[in-house]
């Protein structure tokens, strides 16, 4: 079940969601519900960020880490 | 997958997702796989919109290359074909003025990957190893259709427990899973929630060891995660279903008057077809 399964088909799920988005922004009642996923969507990437720099500073071979 | 504002800021996004930075520090056939069916689905849209022949030989490269990286790349050919079929069906409609045009372009696409299937990839050796014509090592012999079933180390248990669950109070309860015999985190039995955890953070599935992580703050930015992403998964899923809904009736009907552009056949046979590919391979 891992991941790289359905992975390689990343663009299309992309695309399918960014279309979604978008015709979701284009109608009144759904305008504000876009603006909710695009506001989520946005922080979830600052959290990527976070998780990918952690995990980064965690693999950091002590040596090179005064103090760690 | 035009670039449209929208489709830029959900590529940035995705451009940080762990997982697919996870995949591409390692030195496996993954990044390659993702590549070459990314590049097809891309040449593929841009190929059936306008064609030319820069966009075929893009279009045939990446999807001969995609299932040599690595074997679900030949999910995309389907899809590719798909599209093939669903332009020509549309300049039968009339909807285009030169009908024939796309015939040598689909038979050359077909050739060329049959030659580099055929020339390259291992059906034989799969076949010898496994009775199969592709690698598959999964075991879940103990696995029953309806009713949870003991499985050493489970991952899927049942048809309804791994298909029909979506676990997001075990995610947030336990935002790692461990690889060891008890099933607890229930999310690891659960299909759409591993997916859901493996793309989302990047150390739910706590491999390779090094990456595992029992740090309070590490697992509460994966419980953020988790919850940020829940609009943009119902959104998702809320599209999917919608897709499905418009195919069904036309393929009920047979009708061809409604089918979808060659671009939206790409795209809609592409997510199908993994996603029925993680489906069977789950319930193998």
């Amino acid at each position: 079940m891992k991941d790289i399964f359905v992975l390689p088909a990343v663009l299309a799920f992309a695309a399918l969601f960014a279309q979604a988005l978008s015709t979701l922004g284009q109608s009144a009642r759904g305008r504000g519900l876009a603006r909710l996923v695009t506001a989520a969507t946005a922080l979830l990437a600052v959290a990527y960020l976070v998780d990918v720099a952690a995990l980064a500073w965690q693999l950091v071979p002590e040596d090179w880490v005064e103090g760690r | 997958m035009r670039a449209t504002e929208q489709a830029r800021r959900v590529a940035f996004v995705v451009a940080l997702n762990p997982s697919l930075i996870g995949i591409g520090a390692q030195a496996t056939n993954d990044s390659f796989v993702i590549f070459f069916v990314s590049l097809a689905l891309f040449a593929g849209e841009r190929f059936f919109a306008h064609p030319s022949a820069a966009r075929w030989s893009l279009l045939t490269t990446a999807s001969a290359l995609a299932p040599l990286a690595k074997g679900n790349g030949l999910v995309v050919l389907p899809a590719v074909a798909a599209a093939f079929l669903a332009s020509l069906l549309a300049a039968r409609r009339g909807l285009d003025r030169q009908p024939r045009r796309l015939v040598s372009p689909f038979v050359g696409w077909a050739v060329v990957v049959a030659i580099a299937l055929g020339a390259f990839f291992p059906f034989g050796d799969h076949y010898r190893l496994f009775s199969l014509p592709f690698d598959d090592r999964a075991d879940a012999s103990g696995m029953r259709a309806a009713r949870d079933a003991f499985v050493v180390r489970p991952g899927v248990r049942s048809i309804p427990d791994a298909l029909l669950t979506f676990r997001v109070v075990d995610l947030l309860q336990h935002p790692t899973i461990d690889n060891g015999v008890a099933p607890i985190p229930l999310s690891r039995t659960s299909l759409w929630s591993t997916l859901y955890g493996r793309f989302h953070f990047s150390r739910y599935a706590s491999w390779p060891p090094s990456w595992q992580s029992k740090s309070g703050a590490v697992e509460a930015v994966g419980r953020i995660a988790f919850v940020l992403g829940l609009p943009a998964a119902a959104l998702l899923g809320a599209t999917i279903v919608g897709r499905a809904g418009t195919w069904l009736p036309t393929a009920a009907r047979q009708s061809r008057a409604a089918l979808p552009s060659p671009a939206t056949t790409l795209v809609d046979v592409a997510v199908a077809g993994y996603l029925a590919f993680i489906v069977a391979f789950a319930l193998a």
